[in-house]
Formats: structure tokens, sequence, C-alpha cells
């Protein structure tokens, strides 16, 4: 089958497959913003600044184990994303002489796929916090909640940045 | 403030510093938009043989870009890690909470 039939194929289908992609990147985009900003970040900017506290290290596990949980939905959304993206370049008959799309997909294949696959051990493989506190290892557990604020602090400007930028691009495209 | 408790063993720091902050957001700042614009270079220019991602335009937006993404992320890892302020107006009063998981309720 050439990728010509494929298109020709799903080409009657463009229209729903482009809704269930921008479906799918607002839940990547939005899903955990409001446990991010108003949950997690205030527990952990407490915990910095006091990080001997028993309260406040019982309150940021179990902030981190419901994050964990909620990101569920983003890492849902994530794979319908990669399906769909390769779907609509073919049946929309897209080529490389889309500059803004070529610049979209290198924020894609070299950003997000990198940062999700690290969010994807974090958060379920074998970083997942409440895993790890139910086979009793305190170092590991720690180990890994140190990892993932790293990882969260590294990450926050680049997942704010370049979502807005695909967004920008996808609907404007300016080159 | 919760007191600890000195038969548990304290918790290991976290080892985020303000000048570890520093160097990650200029290495992102560089490595960032210079792996896009190559990437843009090897498509455009290389692949397809346009020359416009040559010009002055994108160039100088990369750079704005970097210098840009350098100041924002610094910025945002020490606000977002506690790093910024005095903390003069936290206050962290004991309180008594039940948490809904089992798993992070203490021992009885």
């Amino acid at each position: 089958m050439t990728i010509e039939s494929i298109r020709v194929a799903l080409a009657p289908w463009y229209l729903q497959i482009k809704f269930v992609h921008l479906l799918a990147v607002m839940v990547w985009i939005w899903s955990t913003s409001v446990a991010y900003m108003s949950y997690l970040v205030p527990v952990f900017k407490a915990w910095r600044r006091n990080p001997g506290d028993r309260g406040l290290i019982a309150m940021r596990d179990w902030v981190m184990d419901r994050f964990d949980e909620g990101v569920i939905y983003e890492h849902v959304a994530f794979p319908v994303i990669l399906v769909t993206g390769p779907l609509l370049y073919i049946a929309g008959g897209w080529s490389t002489g889309a500059a803004w799309l070529m610049l979209k997909l290198l924020v894609v294949a070299g950003v997000m796929v990198p940062m999700e696959l690290c969010d994807y051990y974090l958060s379920h493989f074998g970083g997942n916090k409440r895993r790890i506190r139910g086979s009793d290892r305190p170092q590991r557990h720690e180990a890994m909640v140190h990892a993932h604020w790293w990882f969260l602090l590294v990450t926050t400007p680049a997942v704010a940045v370049f979502s807005l930028l695909i967004v920008f691009l996808a609907v404007t495209k300016p080159i | 403030m919760s007191m600890p408790d000195p038969a548990e063993p304290a918790p290991a720091t976290f080892g985020g510093r303000p000048r570890h902050y520093l160097r990650i957001s200029i290495g992102l700042g560089l490595g960032l938009p210079a792996y896009l614009y190559g990437g843009m270079v090897v498509i455009e220019y290389l692949i397809r043989g346009e020359a416009w991602i040559l010009g002055w335009k994108p160039v100088v937006a990369a750079i704005v870009f970097a210098a840009l993404y350098m100041r924002l992320s610094y910025r945002w890892m020490m606000d977002l890690d506690g790093q910024l302020g005095s903390g003069s107006r936290w206050s962290l009063p004991e309180r008594i909470v039940r948490l809904p998981e089992r798993g992070h309720r203490p021992e009885v």
C-alpha cells in the first residue's frame, strides 16, 4: 500500500481526524495546569523553604501521588496526538514545503517527545512514587520525588514556551 | 510547623541551587534555538534548497529567542523553587490534616 493510496483513503476523514487531534492537544496542554499551579507548586515551594518539616513532607508526598494520577489524562492524550498528527500529514497532502509544520515537528520530535518519555517514567513506571512507597524503600522514594521536582523545574518554562509556539504555528502558519 | 522526629532519619536534601538553574537556563537557552535553527537549515536549505533560512531575520529571531528563554527560564525556575523573595509572608501553623489515601496515613 503506497502513501498515495493511504492519502486517498484518509482524505475524506481529514476534519474528523483533525477534531480528535485538536481535542487531544487541548487535553495534553491544559489537563494538569490547575493541579500543577495551584496545588503542587505551592506545596513544593513551602517544602523547599522548610525541607525538614514532616507535615510538609507528608503533604508534598500526597500532592505528588495525586499529580502522578492526574497526569494520566495528559499521557493518554499524547500518543493520540502522535498517531493523529502523521495521519493528518498524509491525509492533508502536506509536505516539507510547509516551513511552519517542519518547525512544529522539530519541536515535537526534539523537545516534547523526550520530555514526555521522562515524564512517563517518573509518573507511571520506575519513578511512580506511590508504588515505591508501597515497596518500603524510603530513600528511593525521596530520590524519585527529588528527580520529579528537578524534571518539573527544568521543563516548566520549556512546556509553556513550546506549547504556545506549537499552537501559534498551527493556527497562524506564519512561514 | 511540625517538629522533626529524632527517631526518623533526616530526609535527603534537594540538590538544586541557583547556580544550577542559571547553568541549565543558559544551556537550554543556547541549545534549544540552536537545535531548532539547525534543523530548519537542514530541512529548508540542505533538503529543499531554500535560502531564506540563512537570511538575517531567522538568525535574529533565534538569537532573541535564546536571550528571552535564558532569562525567562532562570527567573521561572528560581520562582518555582521558592528562591525568590524572603518568604516572610508565609506562615506555617500546624494543622491536623486527614489525607484520604490509606498509604499516607501515619501508623497508629
